[in-house]
């Protein structure tokens, strides 16, 4: 079209002009913005940010047997591996009797947690204190198990939006953990008001091994802040005294968090195994198992790309440690995906039992379900070779996050998604309409 | 009076001889289309689809997906052409979809139907326009119809506007039958057709004709469907069920057109469309196509039935609304105006029949490069799904990150990526940019691995390929990989 049939600019209508002018200080105003933040999530303009160094943890100096721990207060029985005929129902209930297994273990866990935590608090010997680091290294490797197991109301919300009440995130809400918070609630005693005022990045397992392993005096809090400025003025005494209040505190909420967590599977607490069989609440059948499967995910969003994929050097974004005090996190990643072998292939100690494989094999593709096992005894055996993690060279985790990938594209390609051969759908935000 | 409107409203409806306006065959098309008939056909179609629209607009609020998929994204993909446009402030959203809600159900009452029906038309057509992982082909389908009628006179029959109109210049009694040119209607049904027509062209493939497939992945989900779910299980049922939507959809339209088999040919289509809305996340597409399906019976529908209804309860239709076939009018002449509406209503036709066709010329299987896959009313004939995840390279240290697209896109717009190559190259050249910003010059590539029909993953895009050198355009995609050979897997339904 040539020029000469533009309308001159005099004769631009005046709403229209005034229309123009605010589109094209929106899009100025945007262009500004899109220049000077970036959207994504722990994005840094300084690049890759290392974790700071911290000092190695308490050693107490003794190292007390598992069987110094006393037993926790239930009887779980034997992990659950019976085997009848495929069906989804089957399924579904199998998963729920793995759930409430590894909620009965961590509760019995929690228990022994808070029993030894709050010895350590009054007795405040090397002894007492390495059981205690005891007991949280066996609570975190069961919760570890724990959190392949999240459907029903462990859930958050926005993983089960029909049965979720997030009861993970008082438990462990990595990776939205906040040390300075911790110190917070540690330094003004805010807790003593009621947990229900203290945030999740505050409370769980994180905190509990910050109070029991942190042997620093420093805070992660500016000196300006409420919890800076109340930590300032406690003496070394008070501060180790407010540590073991606060991881007394917090060990007896977790231990509350498990027996409700417990609660939910037990025949005569909630009983929510016949509701899961049922899919009561979730509309479908299918649906309740796109919920429980979505756990098998974890590999890939939290082990491969929070756990080991910014340490390989292959993520903008700093890492997040999850067990940064302890020193446990390759401990956590071995127990995360031996309890991704518990819910897809079963719940026995090496895998056997009903799982998300026996239901590949019924539709008529077990050479998924092949593939699957192998690339998952892949990853394992990697992480049961790894170092722990601050020992470990970047290669070596460039070694490790290569091994879980493959395992992490598979589920993703074909397991789920709209290809699935189950017909298992990603989490998506919207359960929008397709055609 | 625009070129729509005069063919519409040749005149008041004027009876004249069988044949006048001209002779040999494109006479006779021509006078064939200007010939009016019953215009309730298209007020009945009118209110149904405003309602219809009103409802869907409706839906979109209460299940939280205007803020779900238009508002919450920090990412977008565009449309070619369409790199402007961007979605309204959280609040003017919601506002809009109250507003196009109102607008569909005032189109539906023929409410002010010349300012309502373009201005829905336009909004439906902008909330389409903001992210093309949003796509569907039904409200693609949606926003054609709500153009189609916003050119048409559907709003001078049995509307508001009629009846405001006749209450102004204070006549009383019954309204004179109005007429409507036959080339709305026969628009109406080309539209239609053409949907159905190419629906079963995209299933005339071997997945779904020999192995049954993406249906047997799907039905497995329904298992558990009252009554029919354990159908499902025995052998050979999705087959036999794919075959039925092909033959469905490759010949609904001929029984519906033929006046002996409308009536079972209705009874099969209200069976089809509850069947698939009970199967199938597919939204209001089933009430779409029931309503649009309304357009193969004669121009006289809704006064048949109205006749009827009141025949049933003793009270006979005044004589001025009884519009019998006889009652059709042939225009003398055609006047320039009218030959330049049809001409536009043919055109439109040509490029309906013409963009799903476009298909054919890249070759190749489309399922998998999706090149001409939009558009192309390829409803429901494909399960796929894959892993992104893209590789940057600095040019300058060597240094490799890996970007999960998490970083950028909603997992609703994850999951539509990753089946589809020119998203994955949006995606890849943003990506690019953001990097290039902090890290110098970089390089792109992506490891995509697709899977179609539960076949095993495949990459979708040459992983080699340094994405930033790559354009999207309308030429052939060199740089999607070739899809994967063999059947897919034997994928059948369990309990």
């Amino acid at each position: 079209m040539s020029s000469s049939r533009q309308p001159p600019a005099s004769r631009v209508p005046r709403p229209l002009a005034v229309v123009g002018a605010a589109v094209v200080a929106a899009l100025a105003a945007l262009a500004a913005c899109h220049v000077t933040e970036d959207p994504r999530p722990g994005v840094s303009k300084r690049g890759p940010q290392a974790t700071p160094e911290l000092p190695p943890p308490i050693d107490a100096g003794v190292a007390p047997d598992a069987a110094a721990l006393p037993v926790g207060p239930l009887a779980c029985g034997a992990r659950p591996s019976s085997t009848p005929p495929f069906t989804k129902q089957a399924l579904l209930g199998a998963a729920a009797d793995c759930a409430a297994w590894h909620a009965c273990t961590f509760a019995n866990a929690a228990n022994v947690l808070s029993v030894t935590v709050a010895s350590d608090a009054k007795d405040r010997t090397a002894e007492s204190r390495a059981l205690a680091q005891l007991a949280y290294r066996q609570a975190m490797l069961a919760w570890s198990g724990v959190e392949l197991f999240q459907f029903g109301p462990v859930a958050e919300k926005v993983t089960d939006k029909y049965h979720g009440r997030g009861l993970r995130a008082f438990i462990h809400a990595w990776p939205g953990t906040n040390r300075c918070q911790v110190e917070t609630q540690i330094a003004t005693k805010g807790y003593a008001q009621g947990f229900d005022l203290v945030f999740p990045s505050a409370r769980g397992l994180f905190a509990i091994e910050y109070a029991l392993h942190y042997p620093g005096r420093d805070t992660s809090c500016s000196p300006s802040s409420t919890g800076g400025t109340a930590w300032a003025a406690l003496s070394p005494d008070a501060l180790a005294q407010a540590k073991g209040e606060y991881a007394v505190a917090v060990a007896r909420d977790v231990s509350t968090r498990a027996i409700a967590l417990h609660d939910v599977w037990l025949p005569t607490g909630e009983n929510f195994k016949p509701k899961l069989v049922a899919a009561d609440g979730y509309g479908s059948e299918q649906e309740a198992l796109n919920v429980v499967a979505w756990s098998l995910l974890y590999p890939e969003l939290e082990v491969k790309d929070l756990k080991l994929g910014s340490y390989a050097g292959y993520q903008t974004a700093a890492p997040i440690p999850e067990s940064p005090f302890a020193r446990l996190d390759i401990e956590n990643v071995r127990a995360n995906l031996r309890g991704f072998r518990s819910l897809f292939m079963g719940c026995g100690p090496e895998g056997e039992g009903l799982g998300f494989d026996d239901w590949l094999v019924a539709v008529g593709d077990a050479a998924l379900a092949r593939d699957v096992a192998s690339l998952f005894a892949t990853a394992l055996a990697a992480a049961d070779a790894f170092p722990p993690f601050q020992q470990a060279t970047e290669a070596q985790f460039i070694e490790f996050y290569l091994k879980v990938r493959p395992l992490a594209n598979l589920l993703k390609t074909n397991f789920f998604g709209s290809a699935s051969s189950v017909n298992l759908k990603l989490p998506a935000g919207a359960a929008s309409d397709t055609d | 009076m625009t070129p729509t409107e005069s063919v519409l409203h040749a005149a008041p409806p004027r009876v004249v001889a069988v044949g006048g306006g001209g002779s040999g065959g494109l006479a006779r098309l021509e006078s064939a289309l200007l010939r009016t008939v019953d215009a309730s056909w298209l007020a009945a179609y009118r209110a149904l689809f405003g309602l219809a629209m009103g409802v869907s607009m409706m839906r979109f609020l209460t299940y939280g997906w205007v803020d779900e998929l238009l508002v919450s994204p920090r990412y977008r993909f565009h449309y070619w052409g369409f790199e402007w446009v961007e979605p309204l402030s959280r609040g003017h959203m919601h506002a809009l979809f109250w507003a196009l809600a109102a607008l569909g159900l005032a189109v539906g009452a023929g409410l002010a139907y010349r300012l309502t029906a373009p201005l829905f038309a336009l909004g439906l057509t902008y909330i389409q326009l903001i992210d093309v992982s949003t796509y569907l082909n039904h409200y693609y389908l949606a926003a054609l119809l709500a153009w189609l009628f916003a050119a048409s006179p559907a709003g001078r029959a049995y509307s508001v506007d009629a009846w405001l109109a006749r209450r102004l210049r204070g006549r009383r009694g019954p309204p004179e039958a109005p007429q409507v040119a036959f080339a709305w209607h026969a628009l109406f049904r080309t539209q239609i057709a053409v949907v159905y027509l190419f629906a079963s062209i995209a299933k005339a493939q071997p997945d779904w004709l020999v192995h049954g497939q993406p249906l047997g992945i799907w039905l497995g989900a329904s298992t558990d469907l009252p009554g029919l779910g354990r159908l499902f299980t025995l052998p050979g049922v999705p087959l036999a069920m794919s075959w039925a939507g092909f033959l469905y959809d490759a010949t609904i339209v001929l029984w519906l057109s033929l006046r002996r088999t409308r009536p079972w040919a209705f009874v099969v289509l209200l069976t089809f469309h509850t069947l698939t809305r009970a199967l199938f996340d597919i939204g209001m597409f089933p009430v779409i196509m029931t309503v649009s399906a309304l357009v193969f019976l004669p121009a006289t529908w809704p006064r048949d039935v109205a006749r009827w209804v009141r025949a049933r309860f003793g009270r006979p239709l005044p004589a001025a609304e009884t519009a019998p076939a006889d009652r059709v009018g042939w225009p003398a002449r055609a006047t320039w105006l009218q030959r330049l509406a049809l001409g536009l209503g043919l055109a439109y036709c040509v490029f309906q029949v013409a963009m799903p066709l476009r298909t054919f010329l890249y070759g190749g299987n489309v399922l998998w490069h999706e090149q001409g896959m939009r558009f192309s009313w390829r409803v429901m004939v494909r399960a796929k799904g894959g892993s992104t995840t893209f590789f940057v390279r600095s040019k300058a240290t060597g240094k490799v990150w890996h970007v999960t697209p998490r970083a950028y896109l909603t997992p609703y717009q994850e999951n539509e990526m990753s089946g589809q190559p020119d998203l994955i190259l949006q995606l890849a050249h943003t990506i690019g940019e953001d990097f290039a910003l902090r890290e110098g010059p970089v390089e792109v590539r992506v490891e995509a691995i697709s899977s179609l029909n539960a076949r095993r993953g495949a990459p979708l895009v040459d992983p080699k390929v340094d994405l930033l050198t790559v354009r999207d355009g309308l030429a052939p995609a060199r740089w999607i990989a070739p899809a994967p050979p063999g059947p897919p897997p034997p994928i059948r339904p369990v309990l």
